[in-house]
């Protein structure tokens, strides 16, 4: 589990393992985002650490979901979406005109609520990435990667055997853990989780948190959920976002135990949401 | 329906007067079911008497060229020509319509003003694919074969590449004999013991004579004598890789014009196939970084292929079908070869038949047109039966391979 990514598939600045006191990977400050005339997100203010994982809470169309798909650029498809505001990496402007998406997305790497493995087999679709951002890989290179990932992923010892089979045969846990080794398999910074386990049971769930908790101390994890006990079991710092805006946001366990807001007593005990 | 077939099996095997009929079993099969069905009307006695079939079904039928006898006749080179339009046809539809389709459903603009553009031509598409063929057998003509009159008359094309011309001469003893000239309208000047081909492509010296002078004796001069100012007709030979601009009543332009008629049902089927891929699988290779044209490639093209293939497969049915828009193009329906190169004449199995069908009832000979054109149909059945096996076919190992 400890094994680190081969080092010439890491983009080029990566290494701050030692520093105790985790910089911020992304920061944003006044964001606003937009659907067409609807403002879905309001003069959002957050950081995120470096190899912590932060949740986002909050009951159904906060804009937990838009500000992750932002982060990576994931709105630039979708027609009438626009953002203002400032929301960077320390060294990219995320929203710049002249950002390169698929480089941005190469290091922010994206996990989607519902499993969505391609219908390839278990080894393409770990080296899809791969095979796109290094060219001319050779196979035996290629082939670690895919057992580098998919180790990392604690998916290697159920698929070995079958790594020319399809993904689509595999399990929802399974397939849900191959799309985490499918995304950290292009040498990713930054892991966005959206609600990767809403679609699973508590089994799968469980393994996914551990895995979740494993992948901390390679990558900065950004995990959006509804479920408060997995944002209290998993993460090192939570964000509650209401009708578009952060309504508090600190140490998990602060947000917990020692609501500062009124707002977010209610949801994490459960009054409404 | 029955009595279709049973016509069409006699084109591939005309009954001969002195064939004894000794296959009373069918025929008494034949009429019972003749009996049953509601087609008896159709089986009139005269029909009856056909039924000598051969043991072997006669091939020649599936080679011989068309004939004014309906013995005689075969479909030969309608269904070459049938198999060249609908690989032309296929050549152009498969980039230009699956090409359309990705562009319209995959790389939608987020432009106001083009995405009103992008929905205009949709619309238009949509439209398109209730016109009539018909109309785009005139459009095809009007575009493909004669390209508006730009560039000079089909006979008279302003640009040619790979015709040989000859002038053809009919020598003193009945012979032929070819010259070869640089253009359509040069007249050799003939001088004695030039060369020439004969029609076998061997070379023959000329015996040229004056007006005033009097035959060669022996025959074998005859049969290479000319007059001086004798006038022959131009033939031209094309080669395999033969062009000219405008395309005229070629191969080309008809497979043009099927093209036009099916684009619009193969862009609407590409893009539903496309449109049945999950969203999920664009946004997951789009979040590992991959370009649109990239999802595209990789992802949501090799998901949507058994859904092309078989929207292109039954498009590609419905051409070789198709006899209205190429009666525009190319009415002949007598022809001894199928085509040999894109700009050759050609003749297609639907046009053959609709010619053959409408030939006039010989009541001396129990076996007409009719008969033969019934064979054609059962061919043409065939054909597209075979299309569509294979459309099923390929889904089925696309979608075996996918899950």
């Amino acid at each position: 589990m400890k094994t680190k990514m081969p080092s010439k598939f890491l983009p080029s600045s990566s290494d701050s393992e030692s520093d105790q006191h985790h910089p911020n990977v992304v920061s944003m400050e006044d964001f606003c985002a937009w659907y067409g005339d609807f403002q879905a997100l309001h003069n959002l203010k957050l950081d995120i650490p470096e190899n912590r994982v932060t949740a986002f809470i909050g009951p159904s169309g906060c804009g937990k979901s838009t500000l992750l798909k932002w982060i990576n650029r994931m709105n630039d498809i979708v027609p009438g979406a626009h953002a203002s505001g400032k929301l960077v990496l320390p060294d990219i402007d995320i929203l710049a005109r002249s950002t390169d998406v698929v480089a941005l997305r190469r290091r922010i790497g994206i996990v989607f609520q519902k499993p969505n493995p391609f219908p390839k087999s278990i080894f393409d679709n770990i080296a899809f990435g791969p095979r796109l951002h290094f060219a001319n890989l050779p196979k035996s290179d290629l082939d670690d990667l895919v057992e580098w990932a998919l180790k990392k992923a604690a998916l290697w010892n159920e698929v070995k055997d079958r790594l020319n089979k399809s993904a689509l045969g595999l399990s929802g846990g399974q397939q849900q853990r191959l799309c985490i080794a499918r995304a950290i398999a292009v040498g990713p910074d930054i892991l966005l989780m959206d609600e990767p386990c809403s679609a699973l049971d508590p089994a799968s769930t469980s393994r996914i948190e551990d895995l979740i908790f494993e992948l901390r101390e390679q990558y900065s994890i950004v995990i959006v959920t509804h479920n408060m006990q997995q944002a209290a079991r998993c993460s090192d710092r939570t964000a509650f976002f209401f009708e578009g805006r952060i309504v508090e946001e600190g140490a998990t366990e602060d947000v917990f135990t020692r609501p500062q807001e009124q707002q977010t007593e209610d949801y994490v005990t459960g009054k409404f949401g | 329906m029955l009595s279709i077939f049973y016509q069409g099996m006699l084109a591939f095997n005309p009954p001969q007067d002195e064939i004894v009929a000794e296959l009373s079993e069918i025929k008494s099969k034949l009429a019972n079911v003749a009996a049953d069905s509601s087609d008896a009307q159709d089986l009139t006695v005269r029909q009856l008497e056909l039924r000598e079939l051969q043991e072997t079904i006669d091939k020649s039928f599936l080679s011989k060229p068309p004939a004014p006898s309906a013995r005689e006749a075969g479909i030969g080179p309608a269904l070459m020509g049938s198999i060249w339009v609908c690989a032309g046809c296929t050549a152009f539809f498969l980039p230009l319509g699956v090409g359309t389709a990705i562009f319209l459903e995959e790389f939608k603009p987020r432009n106001k003003f083009l995405r009103w553009l992008s929905d205009m031509l949709q619309l238009n598409i949509n439209n398109l694919a209730g016109v009539p063929s018909i109309v785009y057998g005139i459009l095809g003509m009007t575009v493909f074969a004669t390209m508006f009159g730009l560039f000079g008359s089909p006979n008279e094309p302003f640009f040619e590449l790979g015709t040989k011309f000859k002038r053809q001469y009919v020598t003193e003893g009945m012979q032929v004999v070819f010259v070869p000239v640089a253009d359509r309208d040069e007249t050799p000047t003939l001088v004695d013991g030039m060369t020439a081909l004969k029609s076998d492509g061997s070379e023959v010296k000329l015996n040229i004579i004056g007006d005033d002078d009097d035959f060669p004796e022996d025959d074998a001069t005859l049969a290479v004598s000319l007059f001086s100012d004798s006038d022959g007709g131009v033939v031209a030979e094309n080669a395999w890789y033969s062009f000219r601009l405008p395309f005229g009543r070629s191969v080309l332009a008809a497979s043009m014009t099927l093209m036009l008629v099916i684009l619009p049902v193969v862009i609407i089927s590409t893009q539903e196939a496309l449109r049945a891929v999950p969203m999920s699988l664009r946004q997951g290779a789009q979040g590992l970084g991959c370009t649109p044209w990239q999802t595209v490639r990789n992802v949501t093209l090799p998901a949507a292929i058994p859904g092309i293939m078989t929207g292109c497969i039954l498009s590609m049915s419905r051409a070789i079908g198709e006899a209205a828009p190429i009666l525009m193009i190319s009415g002949i329906v007598a022809i001894s070869m199928g085509p040999q190169h894109l700009m050759d004449d050609f003749s297609i199995l639907p046009l053959q038949i609709y010619y053959w069908a409408g030939q006039p009832v010989n009541d001396a000979d129990p076996f007409n047109f009719q008969h033969v054109a019934a064979g054609a149909i059962i061919v043409l059945l065939l054909v597209l039966f075979a299309f569509n096996s294979v459309a099923i076919v390929l889904r089925q190992i696309a979608q075996k391979r996918l899950s």
